[in-house]
Order: C-alpha cells, then structure tokens, then sequence
C-alpha cells in the first residue's frame, strides 16, 4: 500500500533523472544526426570532465563554479579530439565508429580508474543540499536544478535544430555533404563543432548525476546505457520521440523499482524494449542507421 | 518582376579568370592548361564531346577537385586554394550533374539551405533568439518564399522533395542556387531528364532572372538550341584543352568542332 | 565435528552462482585427513622459487576492493623474499583480473592453473568469482589458502581443497543482529541485500537472530548499478524501519544512504565488513555516522602489537598506509607462507597436511585460526565497530565473539 506522498516523491524522482537522460541524449542526437556515427564513449568522457572538476574543486581548492566549467571544457576537448584525431580519419565503412570508440571507452575508463583510483568519490553536492520541499515529500535544488535543465534543453534543442541557420546547416551536413559545401557550409568544422558541443551534455548530465550519486570510474556506464535505450526505442533520428522516451523511461523504472523492488528496474527496462520491438518493429529494421542505433 | 534583394556581401562584378588551369586524375589530365576569361554577367555555354573535361573544369572552379596547376581569380581574389564552402562565401555557386537535394527535407528547407550563403548572425544570437536571430531567420525565409514564387513551386512548397516529379526537383535545386543571388553560377547539364517544354521554361526562367540580377553563368549542355538561345559566349573543350572560344555560332558551326566532337549528339528544341 | 557455518567475509559484487546445485554435485563429496607425501610431483616449485597465484577483481566496480588485496599480498611476499625466502626460494605471486566476473574467474584461474603451473591459490577477493573456479580446482586437486569469498558453501569438507578464514554473511549478519536487538530492541529492521545467496544469507542471518522475537524484517534485494535510488528509498522510508541492515557494494551503500538522507529517513544503519574502510568512510562518512560495521580484520590503529608491526611493516615496504583491503591481503599471505613453512616438503599434499596442522595461528589481523583434519573454517568470530567521524572505535572485540 503505498501513500500519494510516496508517489509523488517517486514521480518527482523519476522525472529529474529522466530529466537529465534527456540532456545527455540531447549530444547523441546531435552527434549521430550531423556525423551518422554513434560515440560509445561517450559517457566515459563525462566521467572524466566531472573528475577533473572534482580534484580542482577538491585538491585545489578552486571554487565549484570555476571547477565545473573547467570540466565542461575537458570534455568539450576530449569529445573534439575525438572526431578529429579518430572519427574523421576512419574509413567510410560502417561499423568503425563503433569499434574505435569502444576503444576509447575502454582506454578513458582505465586511464580514470589509474589517475583516480578505484573507490567513488563523494562529487560537489550542486544544490543536493538545498532543500525546496521538506515535508512528506522531499525535494531538493539538485532536483529542480535538473529538471529545468532537462526541460531547457529539450525545448531549446528543438527551437535550434528548427528554427535557426545552425539548426538548417547541422541537417544539410547530415543529409548531404556536398550540398551543404555548395552552399558555404563548413561541413568538417561544423561535425566537429557539434561533437564538441555534444561534450558539454554530457559533461552537464555527469556532474549532475555524480551530485546524486557519487563519481567513479564505472558510474556513467549504467546510465549511458538507460540513455541509449531511450534513444534507440525513439529514433535518433527523430527527435521529440527519443526525448520524450528519455523521461519515459525513467519514470516507467523508477516506478517498476517502487512496485516490484529495486531488482525490478533492469528485467522491466528489458521488457519494455522487447515490447516495443514487438509492436514496432520496423522502426529497428528499416533504416541502417537506426538499426545501429 | 521584382528583384531579389542581394545578400551576398561580396563585392565585384565576377569576372572569372582562369590561367593555365591543370587537373589530373590518377596520372591522367582530365584538364590541361586552360586559360579563360568569363566576363561579368555573361552567360558562356561549355560545349565538348564526353570525357572533354567539361565537368572537372566546373569542380575546379568550385572547389569540388584540386587544381594541380595553374591560379583561379574571381574579379582579383585568388580562389585556387579555398575549399568550396569558402568559394560559395566569394559568391560561386553550382548545381550538380544530377539532381541533389536533402531527401528528407521539404522543398522549402531546401530552398532555404541556400541562404546559408548569406551573412548570418553569431551563434549567441542564435541561441538565444536575439533580434538579429529574428530578422534574419524572416529575412531567409522571406527569399526562400518569394524564388520559389518566381519559379512556380510555391505550391509544392512544403512537399517532401522525394515525392516530387524530376522537373520540379530541378527548379527545386536551381531555387536554393538563386535564393541568393550568386556572382557565378555553374549549372551542369541543367535541362538533362527535361522534355521539350521543360527545357524552355528552364532556360526562360534562367533569362528572366538574370536579366533582372544579372550574374556571370557558365553552363554545360549538349542541347545546341539550348546553348544558341540562352548564352553570349561559348567555349569548346576536347581532351581537356580549349579548341575554340567566341560567340555560340561562330564555335558552333566551326565544321572542325562539330565534325569531330558532336556527331550524332546534336539536340534540337 | 563442529556444525559450522560456512564462513568467510566477502566483498559484495555482483551475481550470486546461479549454479549451485551443479556446483554442488561437482565437488568432492568426501574427503581423508590429507597426508604428507614428499615425494610426489610438484608444480610450480623449483629450486628457486614456488609459484603462487590468484585471481581478484583488478578493474571493474570492485577493483578497489582486489587492488587493495593484492597490493597487500604483494607487499608480504616481498618482505619474505627480501629476508630469503621460504625454504630458501623465492615466492613468486601472480594476481589476474577477473573483473569480478565468474566467466571471467574460470578462465584466469585454468591460465594460472594450467600454463603458469602455481603450486597453490594464495588469497583471492570475491565471492561469485572465486565459487566458480572451485570446481576446477577440486578436480585438479589444487590447494586455496584464505581466499575472501564467504559463502555458506565454503569451509566444509564438502570443499576440502579450500582453506577458509572468513565468516560467511550468515554468521555476520547473525552475530551483529543479534547485538542490535539486545542493545537496541528494534520493532522493524530492513535489509537491503545484493539480490541472490549474498543478500539471501544476509537475511538467513539475521532472521536467525530474531528467532521468534517480535522484529519484523523487511528484505529489498537489489542490483548493483543502479543511477537512481529514490525508489528504493522511499519503499525504506514508507516501512519506516528502526534499523536498516545493508550489503551492497561500498558505492551503493553510500549512494543509497544519500538517496534516503534527501528524502528525510535516517534510521540506524548496519553493514556488512566492507564499510570500515576509509575508500568508504571519506566519500560517504557524512551519511554514515552511527553505523554498525561488521569486523573481520583488527582496526589499522588497533593497539595490538602484531597489527603495530603489520602497519609498520607495510608502510616500509611501500611507503604508503594501509587500508582494509591492503590488511586482508597481507593476513591472506602471512597464513600461506606460514603453511609453507611448516610442511614437511614442498608438496601439494605435505601442504594440505601442514594447513590442517594449524591451530591457533596469531596474525593479529584475523581472530586466531585453527584447521583440522575434517575442519575447513579456520575463523568463526567477528567483532563490530561503529562509524564515529572518521574513525570506527570497537563497539565489540572481535576475538571475543563467537558465533551463535
């Protein structure tokens, strides 16, 4: 039997973790929609911008605000390297971008593991600590923090992707090369720009999570794969629909986690990709690119 | 009609001087030595045999392949080592061979791809939707609307490009060309796949704009009639070389050109 | 024969072996008191040196724990060759990764076995891991000393190859439930257990503790991993339990007691071996204050005079302190060479025989351990300890505690 404060402390926290699946997923989307190629390094190169803030802010004693934005930056440069020292030389084939930065992923995840150590590291609390609700249900800064976030960005990715000359070169890049150059499009700037920026989601979505969670080197691991999924049961190559998915999902699982037990979460996360499977299957078989995905 | 606003900020006339302009593919010369002057706002047909080099010359202007020898002046700016995306910035701008447009766009996103030609706000105002995002987004559309009036596809407007008959999917590609006004415009084999009419309404479309904006055309065709009624100027290629310049009779009848580069290939309206 | 419970602390990690009865039916179902014989073939000892090995989780979310071990181990064995050795050969100790998987396990384990020819398996870190590998070890009749893998499978003669010093969660989570409803006579408590045998003997335990007093128990398995623990939470918060017992990996323990903190639920916490080390303590110490933590190894600044020595002894040789794990580990090798020395020749079966010799055997680190010909639970004691600042002061001496 369970009470509506304990649903509603549920939803809350359903959402604000969806909320920051949807930021993260807003750099796959960008990544795979102007470069067809998907990063499974991706949260690997989180994880490392949210170590590099915690030892500034930590060992160095710099202040939060500073030592985040040098871990953005971190990671805008390790997912910028990423395109122009490795996806840009690979050859054409599909299939490279997945092997490569499976690669990378193992390579950042060690590299971490040897700066770091192996134990998590208690991360900057940013407004976990700030309480706006406090009676039957608990809400804290962190959580609207991240839910605004997640809402900012759907809302404000779509606006750029639709309505603004950014938006217009990052699909003609995507869709064809050539044209796009025809019309002074930097397309080689542009896909790395975008792999850039894709950096700054991923950086933002890890802090936030370590703020909740902890950070170690793994921790990213299981939450890239929840956003993936969300990606993958919506379309990355659509948009609203894997966005919504992002909060869907988190929901749905925390939710199955309230109802069933914690051990519930994963077996009904996996139901509901055969599900959909099932019903939709052709959104998964038709179109290579979503295949991959 | 009136007359589209010019957002290209480049200025000139564009007088294109090409000089001794050398292409090579795997050890082979698909151009060797070219040197030519394309006046401003004229319209020179480029006329040859297959495999005369007609195509490469057109990439080398545009960027599309390198130039292995040889300078590109558009009037007095040296192009010969920009990319193409910078060359389109200067104002040259092409159409391919075969029709290429974002399949998963509608024709007015295409058209509005064009604008990207044009000056553009920074990436803060974008974000941000700023006041110089908002006119300029206006501005873009604004033209991507009023060329697909002049070209007569406003109403498949926001059709998807794919479900478009082929002489559509042309004007489609020639409205993101002209959306702003180009200093040099390169049209390979523009009315290829064209029926009879759909030829002469391409080719009155062309004069029509450019009489009001004039701009330098240099256009490839097979099509004689196409290339006697359209252009003022013409260049013969073969294996790479120029055989003849002067004015569309003069090289179009010279026997020696005609003999032995166009056989059978003569087209008539 | 002494009705042991299997023991042996372990770190918490992933799945349970979902193989059990399989398992159980491939070991060796009895077994004779193992008798010297000097002169039957050797593998891994030369006139030089004796091959040990083990395999621990190097990568992965418990490398902490098998970094720590075999850090630890090394450093042992270092100091011994450093004064020549055992028997005038050097120890030559070898740790693969297993990432704490048992696929993983199997397949380091036939390398060490099988190419590298160790005469023994010295230590080991993990429970679903080194279960898989036993097996195989049984058939090839090879020797395990002290691995940390508690599991009520262990420490019987059902496993006769294998050494056990550590106390199984049954035992654990029994001794320190029942000191909790002495002390503190709690009406509910929950357990949040990793979901399969290590969170299922966790419950065992403690629902031996209860008997038939009137504490209810609320049982939440749970899978490591997992981004979000409100839920989880708020299903503690809505039963409202005086207590919460956990065994989880050390992150998840933090990271859901920080999840519960936000929600406003603190109750009293107990956790299993792992929390007293200061990887746990310094990340998540604000949340744990108050919690009861099992003790398997003596406390770093014990004032015993054998753990004085081991700190002193580890810090020269690696210019470091040490922490729980680099503890365990040195514990694991100090009862191996030990056997080495005291077998009569430098035989699997002279080794055997030498271990089942052992009796009360002082590191200072692990209660006092004795073997017996038809005994494989070396230890059967903890003590507890309470999280206070960053310092876990004893609440129970673990050489005085037995179990139940």
């Amino acid at each position: 039997m369970f009470s509506s404060a304990n649903a509603i402390q549920v939803t809350l926290g359903g959402l604000a973790t969806g909320s920051l699946y949807a930021v993260i997923l807003f750099g796959i989307i960008l990544v795979f929609q102007v470069s067809r190629s998907i990063n499974f390094a991706y949260g690997p190169t989180g994880m490392l911008g949210t170590f590099a803030s915690y030892a500034l802010y930590s060992e160095f004693g710099l202040p939060v605000w500073f030592a985040v934005l040098i871990g953005i930056g971190v990671t805008v440069l390790i997912a910028a390297l990423t395109d122009l020292l490795i996806i840009r030389r690979l050859p054409p084939q599909q299939g490279f971008d997945v092997v490569v930065t499976l690669g990378e992923l193992l390579f950042l995840t060690a590299l971490a593991q040897l700066v770091f150590g192996a134990s998590a590291q208690s991360y900057l609390k940013l407004l976990t600590d700030v309480p706006v609700l406090s009676r039957n249900i608990f809400v804290n800064g962190n959580d609207v923090l991240a839910v605004v976030l997640g809402v900012a960005v759907a809302i404000g990715g779509y606006f750029v992707l639709n309505s603004t000359s950014l938006g217009v070169s990052l699909r003609a890049a995507a869709a064809d090369p050539s044209v796009a150059q025809s019309v002074g499009i930097n397309v080689r700037g542009l896909r790395t720009a975008a792999w850039a920026v894709s950096g700054v989601f991923v950086a933002v979505g890890a802090m936030m999570f370590a703020a909740r969670l902890s950070v170690n080197a793994f921790y990213m691991t299981p939450i890239v794969i929840n956003v993936f999924i969300a990606g993958m049961i919506g379309g990355l190559d659509r948009y609203w629909p894997p966005m919504l998915s992002a909060f869907g999902i988190a929901l749905y699982q925390s939710w199955a986690m309230y109802l069933f037990g914690e051990a519930g979460g994963v077996p009904a996360l996996f139901i509901l990709v055969i599900v959909i499977l099932a019903a939709v299957p052709k959104r998964l078989l038709d179109e290579r690119h979503e295949a991959r995905a | 009609m009136p007359e589209v606003e010019p957002l290209s900020s480049m200025g000139g006339e564009g007088r294109l001087e090409l000089r001794q302009i050398g292409v090579s593919f795997g050890g082979v010369a698909a151009v060797r030595d070219v040197s030519l002057v394309f006046r401003p706002h004229v319209i020179t047909g480029l006329v040859g045999p297959n495999g005369a080099g007609k195509t490469t010359l057109l990439n080398a202007i545009s960027g599309f392949a390198s130039v292995e020898r040889g300078t590109i002046e558009l009037d007095r700016s040296e192009l010969t080592k920009l990319p193409a995306a910078q060359r389109a910035h200067y104002g040259v701008v092409r159409g391919f061979q075969t029709v290429r447009l974002l399949e998963g766009e509608t024709a007015f996103d295409n058209i509005l791809v064009g604008c990207e030609r044009a000056s553009q706000p920074n990436i803060f105002a974008q974000l941000f939707n700023l006041p110089a995002q908002r006119r300029s987004w206006r501005r873009d559309r604004g033209a991507a609307a009023e060329i697909a009036e002049r070209l007569g596809i406003s109403s498949v407007a926001h059709r998807p490009v794919a479900e478009l008959p082929f002489a559509t999917r042309r004007l489609v590609e020639l409205a993101r060309i002209l959306v702003v006004r180009p200093k040099v415009l390169l049209l390979d084999e523009p009315a290829a796949g064209l029926n009879a009419h759909g030829r002469r309404q391409l080719t009155e479309t062309l004069q029509a704009y450019h009489a009001v904006s004039p701009f330098t055309m240099i256009v490839i065709e097979h099509d004689v009639d196409l290339v006697r009624r359209m252009c003022s100027e013409c260049v013969a290629l073969a294996q790479g070389s120029v055989i003849a310049t002067g004015d569309p009779g003069h090289v179009l009848d010279d026997p020696e050109v005609r003999r032995a580069y166009f056989g059978d290939q003569v087209h008539h309206a | 024969m002494n009705k042991h419970n299997i023991a042996g602390p372990t770190k918490v990690r992933w799945a349970e072996a979902c193989t059990i009865v399989l398992w159980m039916a491939s070991v060796t179902p009895s077994f004779a008191a193992a008798v010297c014989n000097p002169d039957e073939a050797a593998p891994g000892v030369s006139a030089t040196e004796i091959k040990l090995g083990a395999t621990m989780p190097l990568t992965g979310s418990a490398a902490a724990t098998g970094l720590g071990a075999a850090a630890g181990a090394k450093a042992y064995y270092t100091m011994i060759n450093k004064a020549g050795g055992v028997k005038g050969r050097q120890i030559n100790f070898k740790v693969l990764d297993d990432q704490y998987s048992p696929a993983v396990a199997q397949q380091q384990m036939r390398t060490l076995v099988q190419r590298d020819e160790i005469f023994a398996v010295a230590g080991g870190e993990g429970t679903p891991n080194f279960l898989a590998v036993v097996p195989f070890l049984q058939r090839e009749k090879v020797p395990a000393i002290a691995p940390y893998s508690p599991a009520s499978q262990l420490g019987t003669m059902k496993t006769p190859y294998v050494f056990m010093t550590s106390v199984d969660y049954i035992t654990e989570f029994q001794i320190m439930a029942r000191y909790v409803i002495d002390t503190y006579k709690p009406k509910k408590i929950s357990l949040v257990g990793v979901q399969g045998n290590v969170g299922d003997d966790a419950k065992k335990g403690i629902e031996q503790a209860i008997g038939s007093g009137g504490t209810t128990l609320q049982y939440i398995p749970e899978v490591p991993g997992t981004p979000d623990f409100t839920p989880i939470a708020t299903q503690l918060r809505e039963n409202n339990a005086d207590w919460t017992f956990l065994i989880l990996t050390d992150t998840d323990t933090g990271q859901l007691l920080q999840a519960m903190h936000r929600i406003g639920y603190s109750p009293r916490t107990a956790a299993w071996a792992g929390m007293d080390d200061k990887n746990y303590i310094k990340p998540f110490g604000d949340v744990s204050q108050g919690m009861i933590v099992a003790q398997e190894t003596a406390a770093i600044n014990s004032p015993d005079p054998l753990v004085k020595q081991f700190v002193e002894q580890f810090t020269k040789e690696t210019g470091r302190a040490p922490g729980t794990f680099e503890e365990l580990g040195w514990a694991q090798a100090e009862i191996t060479v030990k056997a080495l020395q005291e077998a009569k020749a430098l035989t699997r079966s002279c080794l055997m025989a030498a271990l089942e010799s052992m009796s009360d055997f002082q590191t200072g680190i692990v209660p006092p351990i004795a073997f017996g010909p038809d005994r494989r639970q070396g230890v059967n004691a903890i003590g507890l300890v309470e999280i206070k600042g960053e310092d876990t002061p004893q609440v129970t001496p673990f050489t005085e505690v037995q179990s139940q």
